[in-house]
């Protein structure tokens, strides 16, 4: 099974990368290489295992230990936005906000 | 390697509490060994030259007897945050990004003495199994500079191996830290899946991570392991038990140890070299008590499949963050779609863009199932054919990789290929388990091989043990050296 | 409920609730609000690589608690997961959630439609973390403050069983009314601390299929939401009749407007790739833990308004309005066993007390007159010093000076001229300054012994009891 241009293009846009044609001909043939290598999966009889077992990563058995509600330190404001490619006194900054995905912008 | 830059942990600590050493004086031979030397590996992206030397002198004034890795200088993989000092992963996304905490490890190294001398230099966000996905430069092989140091703790294996540092940090996610210490023949331990904590480790694969040391030997390896180890209340995916002692039973030897050979190993085409170093620790180990059982060991082929699409899919989101909004470069545009797609764009190397479009692709609706959801269903069960095998052996051996170190070039038009050159790491990153590389000899074209030990979950103890055995066996280090061949 | 002739409503709704912890949901920043932007932020909330989350058990236990009062299953593993986005209010891009495995499922909420008792069935609550904030900057730039980012929040989802606006309004005030019991949310919709989607569809009488449902978001008041569920309903009801399809579409309210502002939709971009959170093993909740949290639990609303009608003898109304705010509730109920009159009790908390919070938009924990000054209060009115009309100046003075109700009635001189001497005179003094009305009055028009009280009463300043006055009025004009 190959990759169809629609279904590469949809990939691209849900991981929010934009290939050059060159680049993308490339990636799109070694993806179909990949994935083809990784169906092999499929064949596996893995029998009554579930992929709900598996829930606690490769930690098996580890358990997650909830933290206290004890207020901890914050970063500095400075050191945080010093790092910022754009800010506006103490915001980050992006381009316009047109649209949004998950709920309403706020004003 | 002479100097005190290429003493082992062990002996280091030796030489300080005999007072016949000062960390200034260790740390200078390092930075030296750096100077001289880096230039042609390029193992370090960056060298903390007057922090390490600031460091050492403080350390100076205090009792060499108090600190279990007191005076040791450690290089530490660039995707482990270092306070206020760049962290880049080998990744031009984080442009100049310094971050404003310190790793779990980092602060642990510190606190028992030691001395973290730069950053390494390491594939992009470490995908990669030879350093040439590094957006730094390539590092080269100390023992021939036409083959690349392994990955994607290239730099760091390099660093060892050059002796220009004692011993390195490293992550392993499907090998990183095991491979590269094979090919550059040193020693490189990944612990049980959160046996050390990962705050502050940039995720590559989540459930697959581990932070591990590289080191001239299994000693210097449980010295930064026992230091390392142990709970951390940021990561809560780490071992809520304390690590095991790790040093005391280390020189007890193979004799009450029972190994296991994966019986799937014949339908491998092994270097000469790889299949020599097996066959001369098997004996060994029969010498010492009881010859090794064969095993099976079902999934070691599939494991890559499982591994890669595991690994991808968690990649996949991990990397999302990576969007030139709050930190690192940004590509301006007006428009914050195509500020995102042109910050990754241009900020993500190729192999790392190829392995987030899988991620996304084995994760998206319609591929979930067929995919992720069965690859989880098959690292269960690799999971389980592991737990019955640590019923029957306390040490499973197999080859670190199939063969030697590729050239530089070698792989990178082929990622299947050089994805298959994990195929003995990555089952131990499935089923969590700790697994060590230790130098065994050399191939034909004079290039390091390694054995790999993989232990019972927790058993870092057992492990090392075996490792330091074999270590006494193979007698790699006094053997051999980088760019001299048989010493 | 019909949706209009030939249409029955379905509605569904997702209920966001801020947690009032004191740190966020997955590190250990103050969970503070109204601070300088970008101060209250940590590695791990603002998603810096290598920062790993860690669960608040607090914010656990508090979702176990709504869990156990809403009846739910507490699952006894549960799993966090990713749910993955582009937006620049989740600086990791992903937003931490519970997907396959919640931490409560099942579950019902009862509220009163119309006096008849309404059932509706939840399918989960689970945890995640709040986004940032974004504001419009200058030049239409958007500005990003993550104070907020990571704050706990509750996600109460129903089953689609909600037939009318009014309903789903019902259900939110009575949502509402728990969170605020437990002590687990605000419920502030307008600020946003309590956050409502609503799903809607049309069903075609006696056809079982669901119809397409449509979504809307950004309804910040219980009016907006049932404004924006009429508006919705009617624009698919004309659709259909018209011969329309329904498509699914996620809209916005515009509350000013008094409309619906349809999103923009990015199919291509919009695939949230659950999958389990890597960096969170299970959470489990033992027994331990449960019992725990049922102990925390106090007697909720619709327990303590039944028992207020059984044990105290009140009308459903005023149990009703008694019980509408736990620390109402708790002032009553103190009053009442204090006075012993339950129902003059209820009066006095209902008329006054709630007029006065709602006047001055204070809470009840800073009103100055306590349960017992109001008790005291009471009292001297049941027992005759103070007149029942007078009481209202003694409230008043009660809360404006703070002190007893015995300090105010001395003060202001408000007890009642209980001497009949004394109310005599005045009667004799109002009587002889009014020969016409008493003319009148003899004459059959007997309505003026309302007037010839409001004097009697307006000569003494207030402090006759009318029951009296009009007693000795009765006996002057000869009757």
């Amino acid at each position: 099974m190959k990759l169809t241009d629609m279904e590469f293009g949809d990939l691209e846009a849900i991981a929010r990368v934009d290939l050059d044609p060159e680049e993308r001909d490339r990636l799109r043939l070694q993806l179909d290489r990949i994935i083809g290598f990784v169906r092999k999966l499929q064949e596996v009889e893995t029998g009554g295992t579930g992929a709900d077992g598996v829930r606690g990563g490769a930690t098996g058995g580890t358990v997650t230990q909830p933290a206290a509600d004890e207020p901890g330190d914050c970063l500095d404001r400075e050191e945080v936005l010093g790092q910022a490619p754009d800010r506006e006194g103490g915001f980050f900054r992006v381009p316009p906000v047109i649209d949004r995905e998950d709920g309403g912008m706020e004003s | 390697m002479s100097g005190l830059a290429g003493k082992s942990v062990g002996e280091l600590l030796l030489l300080y509490r005999d007072g016949a050493a000062r960390p200034a004086e260790v740390v200078g031979d390092c930075l030296d060994a750096i100077d001289s030397r880096d230039r042609v590996a390029g193992a370090f992206l960056e060298v903390f030259r007057d922090e390490a030397m600031a460091r050492a002198e403080e350390l100076g004034k205090e009792d060499p007897g108090r600190l279990p890795l007191y005076g040791i200088p450690v290089a530490v993989k660039d995707n482990i945050c270092t306070c206020g000092l760049p962290t880049t992963c080998g990744s031009k996304i984080l442009g100049r990004y310094r971050p404003p905490y310190d790793a779990t490890v980092v602060e642990r190294l510190t606190a028992a003495g030691a001395i973290i001398i730069g950053k390494t230099n390491m594939d992009e966000f470490a995908m990669g199994s030879s350093n040439e996905y590094s957006a730094f430069g390539r590092v080269r092989n100390p023992w021939n500079e036409e083959y690349t140091p392994g990955g994607s703790s290239g730099g760091s294996a390099a660093a060892v191996a050059a002796g220009m540092v004692p011993a390195a940090l490293g992550s392993d996610t499907g090998g990183s830290i095991r491979q590269p210490a094979s090919f550059c023949g040193v020693t490189g331990l990944k612990g049980t899946y959160g046996r050390i904590s990962r705050y502050g480790l940039v995720a590559f694969a989540s459930s697959f991570d581990q932070i591990g040391p590289i080191a001239n030997d299994a000693e210097g390896c449980a010295l930064l392991m026992q230091a390392l180890a142990g709970p951390d209340g940021r990561d809560s995916t780490a071992i809520e038990e304390d690590c095991p002692d790790l040093l005391s039973g280390l020189d007890a030897g193979l004799a009450d140890l029972s190994f296991g050979i994966p019986e799937e190993l014949g339908s491998w085409d092994l270097d000469p070299a790889v299949a020599s170093a097996l066959d001369e620790a098997s004996r060994a180990v029969a010498a010492a008590g009881v010859a090794p059982e064969t095993v099976p060991l079902p999934g070691m082929e599939i494991s890559i499949a499982c591994y890669y699409v595991i690994a991808n899919a968690e990649a996949s989101s991990n990397l999302a963050r990576f969007d030139g909004v709050r930190y690192g470069m940004r590509e301006n545009t007006g428009s914050l779609g195509s500020l995102y797609a042109l910050t990754r764009t241009a900020g993500f190397g190729e192999e790392v863009k190829r392995r987030i479009l899988l991620g996304t692709y084995v994760l998206s609706a319609g591929y979930y199932d067929a995919y992720y959801s069965k690859a989880l269903s098959v690292r269960e069960m690799i999971r389980k054919a592991y737990g019955a095998v640590f019923s029957r052996i306390d040490l499973l051996m197999l080859p670190v990789t199939p063969g030697q170190a590729f050239l530089l070039g070698e792989k990178l038009d082929d990622p299947v290929s050089m994805y298959l050159s994990d195929i003995f790491t990555t089952p131990a990153n499935i089923a969590g388990l700790p697994a060590i590389s230790i130098p065994a000899g050399l191939s034909a074209d004079g290039l390091p091989v390694g054995v790999q030990l993989v232990a019972a979950a927790g058993r870092e103890d057992v492990l090392l043990r075996g490792a330091r055995g074999l270590e006494k066996l193979f007698r790699f280090r006094e053997r051999s050296v980088p760019g001299g061949g048989d010493a | 409920m019909a949706g209009g002739a030939g249409y029955v409503t379905v509605i569904g709704l997702e209920v966001h609730a801020q947690l009032l912890t004191r740190t966020k949901m997955f590190c250990r920043c103050p969970a503070a609000f109204g601070e300088e932007p970008n101060t209250m932020v940590c590695p791990v909330c603002l998603g810096l690589p290598g920062a790993l989350p860690s669960v608040n058990r607090e914010a656990v236990s508090m979702a176990v608690r709504l869990g156990l009062a809403l009846g739910c299953v507490i699952e006894r593993e549960s799993a966090f997961a990713r749910k993955n986005y582009f937006y620049p209010d989740a600086p990791r891009n992903y937003q931490i959630s519970m997907y396959d495995r919640p931490l409560c499922t099942g579950g019902s909420l009862v509220f009163e439609d119309e006096g008849t008792e309404v059932n509706v069935r939840l399918e989960r609550i689970h945890l995640e973390d709040d986004a940032g904030k974004l504001l419009h900057g200058r030049g239409g730039h958007s500005l990003i403050d993550f104070n907020r980012c990571g704050v706990p929040l509750a996600e109460i989802v129903t089953r689609p069983e909600i037939h009318s606006p009014r309903q789903a309004s019902l259900f939110l005030r009575r949502l509402r009314q728990m969170l605020r019991y437990l002590e687990i949310c605000d419920g502030n919709l307008e600020e946003g601390s309590m956050r409502v989607d609503v799903n809607v569809s049309l069903r075609r009488t006696g056809d079982d299929a669901l119809g397409t449902r449509t979504e809307i978001k950004n309804l910040n008041s219980f009016k907006a939401v049932e404004a924006g569920l009429e508006v919705e309903i009617k624009r698919q009801r004309d659709e259909l009749e018209s011969g329309g399809t329904i498509v699914q579409v996620t809209s916005l309210w515009d509350a000013r407007e008094k409309k619906l502002v349809t999103m923009r939709s990015k199919e291509r971009a919009h695939d949230y790739r659950y999958f389990p959170e890597p960096d969170l093993p299970l959470l489990i909740i033992g027994e331990g833990w449960i019992e725990e949290e049922r102990a925390k639990i106090p007697e909720l609303p619709l327990d303590r308004e039944r028992r207020f009608r059984r044990e105290y003898g009140l009308p459903a109304y005023d149990a009703g309005v008694l019980t509408a705010e736990s620390d109402i509730a708790d002032y009553y109920e103190e009053t009442a066993n204090l006075t012993g009159e339950p129902k003059t009790s209820a009066n006095w908390v209902m008329r006054d007390v709630l007029r006065e919070l709602k006047s001055t938009g204070g809470d009840i924990g800073g009103f100055p007159a306590g349960p017992a000054a109001l008790a005291g209060l009471i009292d001297l009115v049941k027992g005759g010093v103070v007149s029942n009309s007078a009481g209202a100046d003694v409230f008043a003075a009660m809360i404006e000076s703070g002190e007893s109700a015995a300090d105010a009635v001395k003060r202001l001189g408000l007890e009642c001229i209980s001497e009949v001497n004394e109310l005599e005179e005045i009667v004799d003094r109002v009587l002889e300054s009014k020969p016409d009305e008493v003319e009148r009055y003899h004459r059959g028009k007997k309505q003026l012994m309302k007037f010839f009280v409001g004097q009697v009463m307006k000569e003494s300043g207030g402090k006759a009891d009318p029951l009296i006055v009009s007693g000795i009025l009765r006996r002057k004009l000869g009757e």
